[in-house]
């Protein structure tokens, strides 16, 4: 398996961004008898990645583009010739087991400049090896205590919060409400023991409600399971405000 | 992937050798190629993947184009030039791009020279196009190659795995194939001083890979295949999608089949 099939980039060829590897592939194959030990050409520059990225009329709208001016604006980097792979690694372009790269993809998120002045140190550590900028609970602590309180309290946020893109440059991390996401844990099926979890039978649960098929959604009925509302656990005045 | 010009192409002689051996007795030729690969063994090992010998009796070669998906990244282009060899300012393959303006008048580009990629859009000064897209060009192998009949050599020739080639051995560089092919994808190679042109990287389909081009395509735009082989996924893309040919009143019968082409693609 290559290093980048499990991300967005999985149907681009190893060639497409490191050039043909006639030289390299024998190492590949035959590491000892490889005559010539040569490593892949790796692009330095933002351009490669402009080559497919940078956002043109004639592109399928449907296609990941930016303008790179007003990306580079809107994060607050002032060097024009910073590389993208300064924050994206080409292999998880959208590797998000970073808090800082969260941070920078939150609504409430955070710039590079807010911390770092001028232009951005081609010798500071990357994005992906920066110390954690933020926790949910900085912002949501009365949400994560009440979640600590119930039964899927031990679980991390983002185990059930994933991050979708909205825009070039910002996304929103929200609640995973496909109904098979809960059954990836709560299925009952032959081959798992509970272990603690309560398991169901499928389609038969949603089968049994009162009328039959009323809630579309495993929270609708669960919710105290997870944890509460927001507006729930705010005074009213405050959540209007 | 850099290799000797003259073992790209597969001359025309060749062609009649690989016929007589098969006449001959399959089991002769068989021997003499596993002969000729073991005298062959040092350096590096043979490519993990392909049928060999290629039977070309087996195989029809075509290509497709789903111009819905093409971004204009031009990795294609790079990817032609490298594998080919493709001297600067020439091209085997090209991306054009048409805005469409608001009026209905049509503006056509091309990539960099260097890069093949598009830095800017074609209509300048902010003007929104009601339409633009992207169209990926190149040699249409036609069943009824026009360069073919006019060459007064017999240097351009289809082979019957339907690939139209150029034996360069043989061209004189006279030029007159480039001017009857009505897709304009040939030219004068300044090095060799003859037509040159897309061979659909002959020398790896051969070898049971993808032409470079199709290899690349980050988003499958470009698809190759066997139209002898009913599953191939070729077939089975031609039995879905709505397609057209590039000048079908020509009467060439291209081999390049394009989804989603728009009427202003001449």
């Amino acid at each position: 398996m290559r290093k980048h099939d499990k991300d967005v980039h999985h149907a681009v060829e190893c060639e497409s961004c490191h050039g043909p590897g006639a030289k390299h592939l024998p190492l590949v194959v035959d590491r000892e008898h490889a005559a010539v030990e040569e490593r892949p050409f790796v692009p330095k520059t933002k351009d490669p990645c402009l080559w497919c990225h940078r956002r043109l009329n004639a592109r399928p709208s449907r296609f990941p583009q930016i303008d790179p001016q007003e990306h580079y604006g809107f994060l607050g980097v002032t060097d024009p010739e910073t590389p993208c792979m300064r924050c994206h690694d080409p292999h998880e372009p959208l590797f998000l087991s970073s808090p800082v790269q969260q941070a920078r993809l939150h609504p409430a998120f955070q710039l590079c400049s807010d911390c770092h002045a001028g232009t951005i140190d081609n010798a500071a550590p990357r994005p992906q090896d920066h110390p954690p900028v933020f926790e949910c609970t900085y912002c949501h602590g009365d949400i994560a205590a009440d979640a600590a309180s119930r039964a899927h309290g031990a679980l991390p946020c983002r185990r059930c919060h994933v991050y979708v893109p909205e825009n070039d440059n910002a996304g929103r991390i929200i609640k995973n409400q496909d109904p098979r996401f809960c059954l990836l844990c709560h299925r009952a099926t032959p081959f798992r023991k509970s272990a603690g979890i309560r398991l169901i039978e499928w389609p038969a649960h949603a089968l049994s409600q009162q009328p039959p098929g009323t809630a579309e959604q495993c929270v609708e009925c669960h919710a105290q399971a997870i944890h509460s509302r927001r507006e729930q656990l705010q005074p009213p005045s405050q959540a209007a405000r | 992937m850099k290799s000797d010009d003259a073992n790209r192409l597969v001359p025309r002689r060749r062609v009649l050798q690989l016929t007589v051996g098969l006449a001959g007795g399959l089991f002769f030729a068989g021997a003499l190629m596993r002969a000729t690969r073991a005298a062959a063994a040092p350096g590096p090992p043979p490519g993990p993947r392909g049928p060999e010998p290629y039977d070309f009796t087996q195989y029809y070669w075509a290509y497709a184009v789903d111009t819905t998906k093409c971004i204009g990244c031009g990795t294609c282009v790079r990817a032609c030039r490298r594998e080919n060899d493709v001297p600067a300012g020439c091209h085997r393959t090209w991306v054009e791009r048409y805005e469409i303006d608001g009026k209905g008048e049509v503006h056509v580009d091309v990539g960099a020279d260097d890069t093949a990629a598009f830095d800017a859009n074609a209509i300048g000064s902010g003007a929104e196009p009601t339409k633009a897209f992207f169209v990926p060009k190149l040699c249409n192998h036609c069943e009824r190659s026009v360069c073919s009949q006019v060459c007064p050599v017999g240097a351009s020739y289809g082979t019957p795995d339907g690939v139209v080639l150029v034996d360069k051995e043989r061209c004189i560089g006279c030029g007159y194939c480039i001017q009857a092919c009505p897709y304009g994808t040939r030219f004068i190679n300044p090095r060799t001083h003859t037509a040159d042109k897309c061979t659909f990287c002959y020398h790896r389909i051969t070898k049971g890979l993808k032409p470079a081009c199709v290899h690349v395509c980050p988003v499958g735009a470009r698809m190759f295949g066997n139209l002898k082989d009913s599953r191939s996924e070729l077939r089975e893309i031609l039995r879905q999608r709505r397609y057209s040919l590039l000048k079908p009143e020509m009467g060439t019968r291209p081999k390049c089949y394009y989804i989603g082409l728009d009427l202003e693609v001449k």
